[in-house]
């Protein structure tokens, strides 16, 4: 189920309202089954491999506190083995092998030659033609079915769990729903924030009471979310899908536009579904962290990734730079910490090679930072004044836009594409900051690029002058209700309603 | 007020709405005066129930192709262009039907059957152009097949507003400055919209496509055909003229589609006019694309259409009726 659809609209008031009304001891049940149901809205089938996974944690997480010495580490390793296993089989299986088809005298099957070649090949058929007539849907479940949503962000959740009961800073949850509860807490099931048990899972054993601060805290942060997502994201999705979808016959000022666009796009999409899972969360009690704080301020590239999708960059700190070393050990050895840790953060967003460069730039990125910070304290150098930051930041946003472009190409092939037009200012056609379909009504006219720069500046202004959650509004009443009216006029008026997923529910 | 959330979120859920509410009022009422006395290509939805002696139904290819203007003066007959823009059959049966609910049934139709008509991933290409229109019961059901929640529209109007694109929002201030976006030189006429002001920069071929010819897409075709029957409607099935057949060669499976078109009018005794090997369709001075002629390419053979069908004695003139 998407935010920004009619079925949320209705889900959401519906859910909340039943989980004040029930008695303490029936929400855990409600609130799993009501997750079951918003999961399940994407395409049923997906929810079996979350169940499977929850219930090898569960156990491995009692497992882990029961047992002494190297017993422990064995069913730490049995439950990361189950989590990657499914990751890399579901989401990095088909990516490897094609690459090892190129390179070997012979072929292996990939994931839906396997399902074929399986004999079973009438059977998944028929398994196919049952599950389109039960759900109405004319897809291809073995082909949909490769990839379930939000597959990177619950595993990750998951393991976070069975490592910190293995570390010893969580205690083995006994109670297998609030532990499914944990893993499947619909706000943010499908794109995180990727919590930590330490946070979340103790405030479902407690008892939530019905709160207005919580009410207008929760409602005005999903509705600025959603104004986000659908009131910039999609609109700026109209210019950045029609020209990366044909990048060589665009001028290339039309490029460098759709690649700043796009880092708007990315930002305001994933932030904006990011408000609202926190908000959403609020509304009932519970408190998620936050997970992005004004990243597009940040005046380097550090400062960029401690401001930027924080659930993530926090649990490769905990769960993999500092197991590393992180940086109590030799200086090369802590540059090459940061290298794998962005590497890896490449991969997880998608087995694509698109996705491993974009890494590895940021990789290097923060060696660059690293060893210019390094230098810069040697000579001693002042870096506090207005130059040094403004500079800072437009380097910083940059190569930000850079990385990007790898993030949103479809290939590598089309990324160099893209940075050689750029590069040679290669105009293959006029420049036109409207973009229309030849239908002349579908595109990006003057109206959408009006309403761009109007909800940007909008955004950016209120982003720069208050805290993430917006709480500063509490105690400001006019201002409050000015805001509220107008998001909620803004999202209906000029809201983009066509139900574009989120970008982050690939990964 | 300071501690009274409620309150407060109570009147700002009022005032937004409010004031949505109004912007609804004023897009909506520019959209209907925009489309009903500008363009008037969604006008027989609205309130016109004028009976129409030729319907022309199809895609694109229908609705910038045939000018009823020329038509009318060579038979002397009253004829509406419903083509709309990407509309395979579904979509046209959907519009057949509410135009059905409005007004009494012509007496001839002419549908143009384009290669991928029979292929109905979708019950309409482009929604919005419905949305202000589903008070017709065919449209509302077509809307509801794409996913569109008319039903919110029935308790909060409002939400229309949700459906239409920039487009149809940026309609306001056209209508308010009393303009609309075509070109000088364009000509709009019944539902007509000529296609001057599209130039489309580059226009080469894709790779060679399948076009699936679905059952459902046939299903609908046949109670077209069957309805046609029931009102007592005289058919005739085009194939819409394109430059030098290059559509219609760049589809794999173009015999078959144009095979089974030929043997449906068989079957249903009903003329099959290929006008893809028209002779005017190796001029590119009548085309702006491939795929669709452009204004005097429509007059021209707007022209061909009429004289043919008055000679082939299908439509008989007013004159001799």
């Amino acid at each position: 189920m998407l935010f920004n659809s009619y079925q949320f609209l209705l889900f959401f008031p519906v859910v909340t309202l039943i989980y004040f009304l029930l008695p303490h001891r029936l929400r855990w049940f409600h609130l799993l089954m009501a997750s079951f149901l918003f999961y399940m809205a994407f395409l049923p089938i997906y929810v079996l491999i979350l169940v499977v996974t929850i219930v090898i944690d569960y156990f491995a997480g009692i497992y882990i506190e029961q047992a002494q010495g190297r017993r422990r580490k064995q069913y730490l390793i049995i439950s990361l083995i189950a989590n990657i296993g499914f990751l890399c089989f579901f989401k990095y299986y088909d990516f490897i092998i094609t690459n090892l088809n190129d390179v070997l005298p012979f072929h292996i099957p990939i994931l839906k030659e396997l399902w074929i070649s399986s004999q079973i090949i009438e059977g998944n058929n028929a398994i196919n033609t049952a599950l389109n007539s039960w759900l109405g849907t004319d897809l291809d479940i073995l082909q949909t079915i490769i990839l379930p949503i939000g597959l990177s962000f619950h595993t990750f959740q998951a393991m976070s769990y069975t490592i910190e009961v293995y570390r010893g800073n969580q205690n083995a949850e006994r109670h297998f729903g609030i532990y499914a509860l944990y893993v499947m807490f619909y706000p943010q099931l499908v794109a995180g924030p990727i919590e930590r048990p330490q946070n979340i899972l103790h405030q479902f054993h407690e008892r939530k009471h019905f709160s207005a601060e919580n009410l207008i805290v929760g409602l005005r942060l999903m509705a600025w979310g959603l104004f986000k997502k659908v009131v910039i994201a999609d609109r700026l999705s109209i210019y950045v899908n029609l020209v990366y979808g044909d990048p060589e016959n665009y001028h290339w000022l039309n490029l460098v536009i759709a690649t700043i666009y796009f880092a708007i796009q990315i930002y305001c999409d994933f932030s904006g579904y990011s408000d609202i899972a926190i908000g959403a969360a609020r509304v009932m009690g519970f408190d998620l962290m936050v997970n992005f704080r004004r990243p597009y301020f940040a005046t380097n590239i550090k400062e960029f990734w401690e401001k930027w999708h924080i659930s993530l960059s926090t649990w490769f700190r905990d769960y993999l730079y500092k197991p590393l070393g992180g940086n109590r050990v030799a200086f090369s050895r802590y540059l090459l910490n940061i290298a794998i840790v962005f590497m890896v953060s490449g991969i997880w967003h998608g087995a694509n090679w698109t996705f491993i460069i974009w890494g590895a730039l940021h990789a290097v990125y923060q060696v660059a930072f690293i060893l210019f910070n390094r230098y810069a304290t040697e000579q001693d150098i002042q870096r506090s004044n207005w130059a040094w930051r403004a500079g800072g930041w437009l380097l910083t946003f940059l190569c930000v836009c850079f990385a990007w472009i790898f993030f949103r190409a479809q290939n590598v092939g089309q990324a160099f594409t893209i940075i050689k037009q750029i590069c040679t200012l290669h105009a293959p056609n006029a420049f036109n900051w409207m973009l229309m379909e030849s239908n002349n009504r579908t595109g990006f006219g003057i109206t959408s690029l009006v309403l761009v720069v109007l909800g940007c500046t909008y955004m950016f202004w209120i982003e720069k002058k208050n805290q993430p959650l917006l709480t500063e509004y509490n105690n400001k009443p006019v201002r409050d209700i000015a805001m509220l009216a107008f998001l909620v006029f803004a999202i209906i008026t000029v809201g983009v309603f066509v139900n574009e997923s989120f970008i982050y529910f690939q990964f | 007020m300071k501690q009274n959330y409620i309150l407060r979120l109570a009147i700002a859920l009022v005032i937004g709405i409010a004031v949505t509410w109004i912007a609804y009022i004023i897009i909506i009422d520019a959209d209907k005066k925009f489309f009903n006395s500008m363009r008037k290509n969604e006008f027989i939805f609205r309130e016109d129930t004028t009976r129409y002696d030729i319907l022309l139904l199809g895609s694109s290819r229908m609705k910038n192709t045939v000018n009823p203007r020329i038509i009318d003066s060579m038979t002397g007959l009253n004829s509406y262009n419903a083509g709309a823009s990407g509309a395979h059959i579904s979509e046209i049966k959907s519009i057949l039907d509410a135009y059905l609910l409005q007004h009494c049934p012509p007496s001839y139709i002419i549908l143009a059957l384009d290669y991928f008509a029979l292929e109905v991933h979708h019950a309409v290409a482009y929604y919005p152009t419905y949305i202000t229109v589903n008070h017709l019961e065919p449209i509302d059901k077509m809307l509801r097949s794409e996913g569109v929640h008319t039903g919110m529209y029935k308790i909060f109007p409002f939400l229309r507003l949700t459906a239409l694109d920039d487009y149809y929002k940026s309609i306001v201030l056209q209508t308010i400055r009393n303009r609309d976006d075509m070109a000088d030189d364009d000509f709009l006429y019944k539902g007509y919209v000529s296609n001057t002001a599209v130039t489309i920069p580059r226009d080469s071929l894709g790779p060679a496509q399948t076009i699936d010819i679905q059952d459902k897409g046939k299903k609908i075709l046949s109670d077209l055909l069957a309805l046609c029957r029931e009102k007592n409607i005289r058919l005739v099935l085009t194939y819409a003229p394109e430059f030098r057949r290059n559509n219609i060669e760049n589809i794999s499976n173009a015999d078959t589609i144009l095979n089974y078109y030929a043997q449906i009018a068989a079957q249903n005794n009903l003329p099959f006019y290929r006008h893809d090997l028209l002779p005017m369709c190796d001029s590119p001075a009548y085309f702006v694309n491939n795929g669709h002629v452009n204004r005097i390419g429509a007059d021209v053979y707007s022209y061909n259409l009429a004289q043919q069908l008055v000679k082939d004695g299908i439509i008989k003139p007013a004159a001799l009726q």
